[in-house]
């Protein structure tokens, strides 16, 4: 609109679109153009060996990924006659919540019960990523816990896709599971391709490690401004939300566990801010053999104790040990009693 | 099917794929069927709309070529304005004014009974309305002649990497490029790769990271706010719109690069404008220069008169906010860059009466690029605000609460980290007055450059990937 007002020629004249005498002498050949391309290839390449080779440095929760097999091994190899394995599924709030060795000890001390137990406790993870992890590193291989304990707070066993299909792929799915893909988490061609390259790239599915590393450096209050951002996307998103939640995923794992012999426990988590479990999720206990425990209330845990707002400390950590051990104490005793009773059944044949 | 999807990579790829097996016209067809595909997956109903404005402008600017008499030429003309805006009016403004009408009259005691219809919006309906208009105008003023080939000029309508949001292309410069068999030249594929990655940029790393933020702020009930959240809501604004707006552009004109057509250079560095005149030098130069001949000078322009030119200023730029939409913000975010013209106007003739040379210091053009960001950072304001009321407010915000806060560091930081990098570059561009600087420097420092930028969108995209803003309008 530069005519309009003054009809003058800019102060600063561009330079046409056409390529400067000066230019044109140094414009280089095609050929550069492909070097240039060759090399952005080559430092995409390698970016993808860095994170092949040395990602599990960049975060302990990628570390932790990448030792679910080792993990599962691990249960593989507790000797069956030595108690009853348990398997801890949750997220950081499981991380940070459970003590395996202090709930050991009270159900030694109180139950007299011998329990061995070992944690599957990705960050930032639900049921959508626990369903695979279960099926993929237990179920499918052979390796079946006595007892699955799966930590939970508010909807985190609700249908819904997962937060991150790129983990999906890197980490806990495999071409079996696309049935179950294409239902629940990827929606349309975007994902599925998105998935498709996380599944082959570790760069591309573990970018938001990256990400989230080099602005926690740079930029100042990046975590405390996100967690406020977030309240406040949520809190625009929570307008309006009035549908009842589905937990039909839920009561597949639940189903593959009964098949697999193996008992599931829904372990309610306290958390600083009060749930409530909805109808939806007592008919899946009511209806299944899935056994609901209740520790959202544990004496002693104050809100203090959530040392980021979210999750325990370790004096939380301890008391809600003891709660999950006590509570569980005669679901335990019964999966023993019944285990025993098959280990007779089958030594008098 | 957005530019930064994989769904338009792919549909790219294959298009390019066949494109190069063929000849002109079967060139032609693709593109027109690829055209129309694309368009298609946003919404194939509204295939109809530009399939009836390409044959109303076909027909009638066949009809003005063929007729001798300029009062039949002047019907066909209007007919086809009647047309062309009559779809536009009754898509895009229809709800708008009849709401409107209605609250006026029920103030008045009046119910207006005006039905009131759900009507969807076609994408990217002002750009391919405004582009057949500027044809037909053209054949009528004689600046360009009517093509015989329903097929070229189908695709001058249609040509999908600007089909949605422009640049909106002039019949003279771009239909000989569909009408002519293309030549192609190899620095076509370095110029359409520097204009991808750049735009890849722009939108992902700049306009939909920013995109966040911004949503956030505006969506925040106002007793939630701070003063400098919301003015950090108003910098992302500024380049989340920047970015969004002229990221698609610059991936339009480098995929049409690599089809062989050289499509027009729709932003300049816009943020390093002087003065307002300057700043519409720089913003959507396609829009501007569109509204400069086929609405400015028709009205007169500058030449009737200081008042007069007010007056064509101020209708100029109230019809160029209009045309984003129907809604007063939009036609607000007009008539504030109207006033910023006329009063730059009226300035610049008093400096020049006075006998004033222009000659800008550094230090002094600094300060006018500050000045002149920040005056288009409040019409920003008024562009992205709901409602007039709800811009004020945030507004007074701005001028009385200086509470800082971590969300406010947070987004000052996330703004410095994804558009800090764009504005140095372009920055350096403006140093060295060419566009295309990075393509003139050795090619190990590009590969850095590229290397730099894709990375960026590979490890910084934004929590959710956002469509462009000027598909709707």
């Amino acid at each position: 609109m530069s005519t309009i007002l003054l009809e003058k020629p800019p102060e600063t004249p561009h330079k046409p679109a056409s390529t400067p005498k000066a230019a044109i002498a140094r414009t280089p050949g095609r050929s550069s153009e492909w070097l240039v391309v060759l090399t952005v290839l080559g430092m995409f390449v390698l970016l993808e060996l860095g994170f092949r080779f040395a990602g599990q440095k960049l975060s302990k929760d990628i570390a932790h990924l990448r030792s679910f097999p080792e993990i599962a091994a691990e249960l593989a190899e507790m000797p069956a006659s030595n108690g009853t394995r348990v398997l801890f599924l949750g997220n950081s709030l499981t991380r940070y919540g459970v003590d395996p060795n202090t709930f050991r000890d009270v159900l030694q001390q109180k139950y007299g019960q011998v329990v061995q137990g070992i944690k599957l406790n990705p960050d930032n993870t639900a049921l959508a990523d626990w369903f695979y992890a279960y099926r993929t590193y237990f179920s499918r291989r052979g390796i079946k816990p006595d007892v699955l304990i799966i930590g939970f707070e508010g909807g985190h066993l609700r249908d819904a896709a997962s937060h991150h299909p790129d983990r999906l792929a890197q980490y806990y799915c495999t071409l079996q599971d696309c049935p179950e893909l294409a239902r629940y988490d990827l929606q349309g061609f975007e994902a599925s391709s998105g998935f498709a390259l996380s599944y082959l790239s570790s760069a591309f599915g573990n970018r938001d490690r990256i990400q989230r590393r080099v602005l926690d450096q740079m930029i100042p209050d990046y975590r405390a401004g996100m967690d406020e951002l977030n309240r406040r996307m949520n809190s625009q998103a929570g307008v309006g939300i009035t549908t009842e939640p589905d937990y039909s995923r839920l009561l597949e794992l639940i189903a593959q566990a009964e098949r697999d012999g193996v008992q599931v426990i829904l372990a309610a988590m306290p958390v600083p801010t009060p749930y409530e479990f909805d109808a939806g999720l007592l008919e899946v206990v009511h209806s299944t053999s899935a056994r609901l425990v209740d520790c959202r209330q544990v004496p002693g845990i104050s809100l203090a104790m959530f040392f980021d707002g979210l999750h325990m400390d370790e004096q939380a950590q301890q008391l809600y040990s003891q709660a999950l051990a006590e509570r569980c104490g005669p679901v335990l005793r019964e999966v023993a009693d019944q285990k025993r009773q098959s280990e007779a059944k089958l030594t008098s044949r | 099917m957005l530019f930064n999807s994989f769904a338009f990579w792919l549909f790219f790829i294959v298009v390019a794929a066949l494109y190069y097996r063929l000849r002109h016209r079967g060139q032609n067809v693709l593109l027109l069927l690829a055209s129309y595909y694309f368009y298609g997956c946003w919404d194939w109903r509204f295939l109809s709309l530009i399939a009836v404005s390409t044959l109303i402008d076909y027909s009638v600017a066949l009809g003005i070529a063929s007729s001798r008499s300029s009062r039949r030429k002047r019907m066909l003309l209007t007919l086809s304005l009647c047309s062309n805006l009559g779809i536009l009016a009754f898509f895009k403004y229809y709800g708008f004014f009849a709401t409107e009408l209605d609250t006026l009259l029920r103030t008045v005691g009046m119910p207006a009974f005006l039905p009131t219809l759900q009507i969807i919006l076609p994408v990217g309906i002002s750009f391919y309305t405004f582009q057949t208009m500027s044809y037909t105008i053209d054949v009528y003023r004689g600046a360009c002649s009517a093509t015989r080939s329903l097929l070229d000029f189908a695709v001058y309508v249609s040509f999908f990497p600007q089909l949605v949001a422009g640049p909106i292309e002039r019949a003279a410069h771009f239909l000989p490029q569909v009408i002519q068999p293309r030549i192609w030249k190899p620095e076509y594929f370095r110029e359409g790769l520097f204009l991808v990655v750049l735009g890849l940029f722009k939108k992902i790393v700049v306009a939909d990271n920013m995109a966040v933020l911004v949503n956030t702020i505006f969506a925040t009930p106002l007793h939630e706010l701070t003063g400098p959240e919301v003015l950090v809501g108003v910098y992302a604004f500024a380049f989340q719109i920047y970015g969004d707006f002229s990221g698609y552009s610059s991936i339009a004109r480098g995929v049409s690069k690599w089809l062989g057509f050289d499509l027009m250079v729709n932003f300049r560095m816009p943020y390093f404008a002087i003065d307002p005149s300057d700043f519409w030098r720089r913003w959507h130069i396609s829009l501007s220069q569109w509204l400069r001949d086929y609405l400015y000078i028709p009205l007169g322009g500058n030449r009737q008169g200081n008042l007069l030119t007010y007056r064509n200023l101020m209708l100029t730029m109230l019809l160029g906010g209009l045309w984003h939409g129907a809604n007063w913000t939009f036609i607000a975010w007009g008539a504030f860059h109207g006033v910023l013209l006329c009063g730059y106007r009226l300035w610049a003739t008093r400096r020049s009466d006075a006998g004033s040379t222009e000659h800008h210091s550094l230090l002094r053009r600094l300060a006018c690029m500050t000045l002149m960001f920040h005056l288009v950072c409040m019409s920003w304001l008024l562009f992205r605000a709901e409602t007039i009321s709800q811009a004020c407010s945030l507004l007074w915000l701005i001028g009385t609460n200086f509470t800082w806060t971590p969300l406010t560091s947070m987004m000052l930081g996330m703004l410095v980290f994804c558009a800090g990098p764009l504005l140095l570059f372009e920055a350096w561009l403006e140093f060295r007055g060419d566009l295309e600087s990075l393509l003139r420097i050795d090619w190990r420092w590009r590969s850095l450059a590229y290397g730099y930028a894709l990375l960026m969108c590979l490890c910084f995209p934004p929590p959710v990937a956002g469509t462009f803003i000027y598909f709707q309008f």
